[in-house]
């Protein structure tokens, strides 16, 4: 039998490295519970330290804007000395000018920029921006185009070409926010894909768009496809009726995607015009294509455009039946159709389904 | 003898070791890429504004899928929090899976539903559709019942995803509470992304004893029992350090069937939900990874450590053997179904790191575990160790398993700190102090006995009774 002594020295190598590793494990799990408590505490002293600046603030900022016997830039110097000690003060008080200018307009609006500047907080702000770190950059881009205030256009245009998402897409809400005349012009420069978080927060921005809002039409032929399909999507959002001839050419386009929202676009804004294009395309479509298609001819077809689609609806196309059977109950006055095709056995049905449709079409 | 029984000692001590370290390792790896992971997605999200997208008309437009079967007695309160869900364009289809209560004609009742005609498309065979109800009432037009045979919850997903209209499903535990956000805040790796996005999932959480009004969670509490309490360090542990990490190199395998989003289209290429499993929740998503890699499509699969789904976990022992028993079944299956992906490099992170770590990790993880303790009990009884070694491997294991969740509730304190009395914090310690002892065992043993069942052939999910969540907090 196997004698194990608890004299240390008598201890296998193996003993004594589980030894070892459960003293470090002890000490690594007591280092975290300090942690835990640490945090507890910090957050709790920066949270009490947030509110009691964010009042002070405040106040300074009721007396800034309304009361007209103090000194501003004497009161600007005090405020920045006596508070503004760590980069933490800083940014508080960006979210709260940010807060503020966003409440506010006109004449209080500039007195709130004035204190942005005179706080020193565009000059923090500013280094972000040539600094390295790229959720500093972001942070920046943020204020700078909450707050429409430019920064040397050098700095941000390298941006719009960022591999990060994020800077790109802060990048493009600054054009967006700062431009006085054209603020989509950034579009023109743009490499890679427009996802749709960037499509939604420019339709988003555009719809709180003090100037004109652009013509989309010219992008409608830019190399990127989901810019076209962006702008497709804008010209219907801002009623751009002027473009439908150029909505229409794009039924020719090569990406898939803009077909697609070109016939959405189309149906939506009920161009029947349009509808003999899309039915001629039907045959060479893909299936989303199809689809929309398909809903296009309920919007604004009848029912022998949709009579003229079923020899190219083939037997496997079974989803495609679906819609059709869909679809076709919309012109139940003009035919029977649950009488001649029976969703349980709709596939079956079908091809004496086209039969059928034919001799109706050669009758007619 | 003397000799062989210290060589067997010794030989089994070493292999305990290897065995140990690799795990450590991999905990250690996982610990260091979820803390990147939380920290790069907090300074992601930092500037995000959730306002623009609901005034937005070119959201994809979502189906939540929520199968229920016997929830009669909460499915109409879970219902209408369902349909206050903040999302500019959104169906609801619940589907009963041949309930044997009264759901349906509460259902009918409440929402004043009528049957329409049952046209779907049949893009993954199901069982029996029964019929299509929707409301008459305007204000739950966006609510539609599909009623049907029963066939299982995977069945009845894969009936859902035939019925729904949009390209974009949210397949949700129709008893789980959501956060209002929660839809939009699992969109985003579907818009924000240059690759084709085939699935998101987000971290469950648990609400027992939470404090919930209208289906809203207005007070974070912990579980007043200890499994439950022990269930939120179980749950910090998987979801804060573990899927966080399998994010963060893209090679996770698991959306909790809970609440996870999916691209339909893929989900339909890939065949929808496998309903010869268990874990018919991780089957699909390694199905789809799976297809997507053969196919040589660049896809992404997104993951949202936000707080966004509250679920009720079990409480009693029995229920949480089962829950656990079936975990283990349905992991086993998953990964038997894909061995081809196993260390097989044609399939990259999943195949050299995925699917081995779950193989390791969570598969064969408590059955050696078990081994471990029956040769330590065996040899105990033959008087072939002492007490003193006994300790020293009892301790070892003790105390990384305490650093492991000490590891996890330090995460949830730097992320999202949802537990703001600090009392709470305490009690967690605490309760990290004693799941080892206490906890650990229980499901070990059901993951050991889901293994023998599996052999045994058993395919059942087994009952899962739950206290309900109406209550919860109620003192």
């Amino acid at each position: 039998m196997p004698t194990l002594y608890f004299n240390l020295e008598d201890w296998s190598l193996i003993l004594k490295i589980n030894l070892i590793l459960s003293l470090i494990f002890s000490c690594i799990a007591l280092f975290f519970v300090s942690l835990v408590l640490y945090l507890r505490i910090r957050k709790n002293i920066k949270e009490s330290h947030r509110k009691h600046l964010e009042a002070r603030f405040i106040d300074f900022v009721n007396a800034f804007l309304f009361d007209e016997t103090i000194n501003k830039s004497k009161a600007l110097g005090d405020f920045k000395y006596s508070y503004i000690k760590s980069s933490y003060d800083h940014k508080i008080l960006i979210k709260q000018i940010l807060i503020f200018d966003e409440n506010l307009k006109g004449e209080s609006s500039l007195l709130i920029k004035e204190i942005f500047y005179g706080l020193g907080l565009y000059k923090f702000l500013l280094e972000d921006l040539q600094g390295y770190r790229w959720y500093y950059k972001a942070r920046a881009m943020f204020a700078f185009s909450k707050l429409g205030i430019e920064v040397p256009e050098n700095y941000v245009y390298p941006l719009l070409q960022s591999k990060r998402v994020e800077l790109r897409q802060h990048a493009i809400l600054y054009f967006l926010n700062t431009s006085k005349t054209d603020p989509l012009v950034f579009l023109d420069n743009l490499e890679g894909r427009l996802t749709l978080w960037q499509q939604v927060l420019i339709e988003n921005s555009l719809k709180s768009f003090e100037v004109e809002i652009p013509d989309f039409a010219r992008w409608l032929d830019h190399h990127e496809d989901s810019i076209v399909v962006f702008c497709i999507k804008m010209i219907l959002s801002f009623n751009q009726f002027q473009n439908i001839p150029l909505l229409v050419d794009c039924l020719d386009h090569d990406a898939e995607e803009v077909r697609y929202q070109a016939i959405q676009s189309l149906q939506t804004m009920e161009v029947s015009e349009a509808l003999q294009l899309m039915l001629t395309h039907f045959p060479e479509e893909t299936a989303q294509n199809k689809r929309s298609i398909l809903y296009a001819i309920k919007k604004m077809g009848t029912y022998k455009d949709l009579q003229t689609l079923v020899p190219h609806i083939h037997k496997e196309d079974e989803n495609l039946q679906v819609d059709f059977y869909k679809i076709s109950r919309c012109f139940e006055d003009q035919i029977p159709v649950k009488s001649l095709l029976n969703i349980e056995t709709l596939s079956k049905d079908w091809e004496d389904f086209q039969e059928y449709s034919m001799q109706q079409s050669i009758g007619a | 003898m003397q000799l062989n029984a210290t060589t067997i000692i010794e030989v089994f001590s070493v292999l305990f070791l290897i065995y140990g370290l690799i795990i450590i390792s991999g905990y250690i790896f996982s610990a260091f890429f979820s803390i990147f992971e939380i920290r790069d997605y907090k300074r992601r999200n930092n500037f995000q504004d959730d306002a623009a997208l609901l005034q937005s008309a070119n959201l994809p437009a979502i189906s939540v899928l929520a199968p229920a079967y016997n929830e009669e007695a909460n499915l109409v309160e879970n219902i209408r929090s369902l349909l206050t869900l903040n999302y500019p364009s959104f169906e609801i289809v619940i589907i009963n899976d041949g309930s044997k209560d009264n759901s349906l004609q509460k259902l009918i009742t409440t929402f004043q539903l009528e049957e329409q005609e049952p046209i779907h498309y049949n893009h993954i065979a199901t069982k029996k559709l029964k019929g299509i109800y929707k409301s008459k009432i305007k204000a739950y037009k966006n609510l539609r019942v599909i009623d049907k045979e029963n066939g299982g919850k995977a069945d009845a997903l894969n009936m859902g995803i035939n019925c729904c209209i949009h390209d974009v499903i949210c397949c949700i535990d129709v008893d789980c509470v959501l956060e209002r956000n929660s839809l939009l805040k699992l969109i985003r790796p579907f818009l924000n992304n240059t690759k084709r996005v085939i699935a998101s999932g987000g971290i469950i959480r648990v609400a027992n004893n939470c404090i919930i009004e209208d289906g809203r969670i207005i007070e974070v509490r912990l579980p007043r029992t200890f499994l439950g309490k022990a269930q939120i360090l179980e749950y910090f542990r998987a979801f804060l350090m573990g899927r966080m990490a399998w994010s963060r190199v893209d090679g996770l395998l698991l959306i909790s069937g809970a609440f996870g989003m999916f691209d339909k289209q893929t989900v339909i290429e890939a065949g929808g939900y496998n309903h010869n499993t268990v874990g018919e929740d991780m089957e699909l998503l390694v199905r789809m990874r799976r297809v997507m890699r053969e196919q040589g499509i660049p896809y992404k699969v997104g993951f949202v450590p936000d707080p966004l789904c509250w679920t009720e976990v079990p409480e009693s022992t029995q229920v949480l053997r089962r829950q656990r028993n079936r975990w283990a079944r349905g992991t086993v299956e998953t990964l038997m179904l894909h061995k081809k992906m196993l260390f097989n490099p044609k399939y990259g992170v999943l195949g050299l790191l995925s699917t081995p770590y779950w193989m390791f990790f969570e598969w064969f993880a408590p059955i050696i575990e078990f081994i471990g303790i029956l040769f330590f009990i065996v040899l105990m009884l033959l008087g072939k160790i002492n007490f003193q070694v006994f300790m020293i491997f009892f301790i070892v294991i003790y105390t990384f398993s305490i650093l492991f969740s000490i590891t996890a509730i330090f995460f949830e304190e730097y992320s999202f700190q949802q537990y703001k009395k600090p009392k709470y914090m305490f009690m967690l310690i605490f309760t990290a102090l004693l799941e080892p002892i206490l906890y650990h065992p229980i499901v070990m043993w059901a993951a050991v006995k889901g293994n023998i069942d599996l052999i045994r052939g058993k395919k059942s999910w087994g009952e899962m009774s739950r206290a309900g969540l109406g209550n919860s907090g109620k003192t």
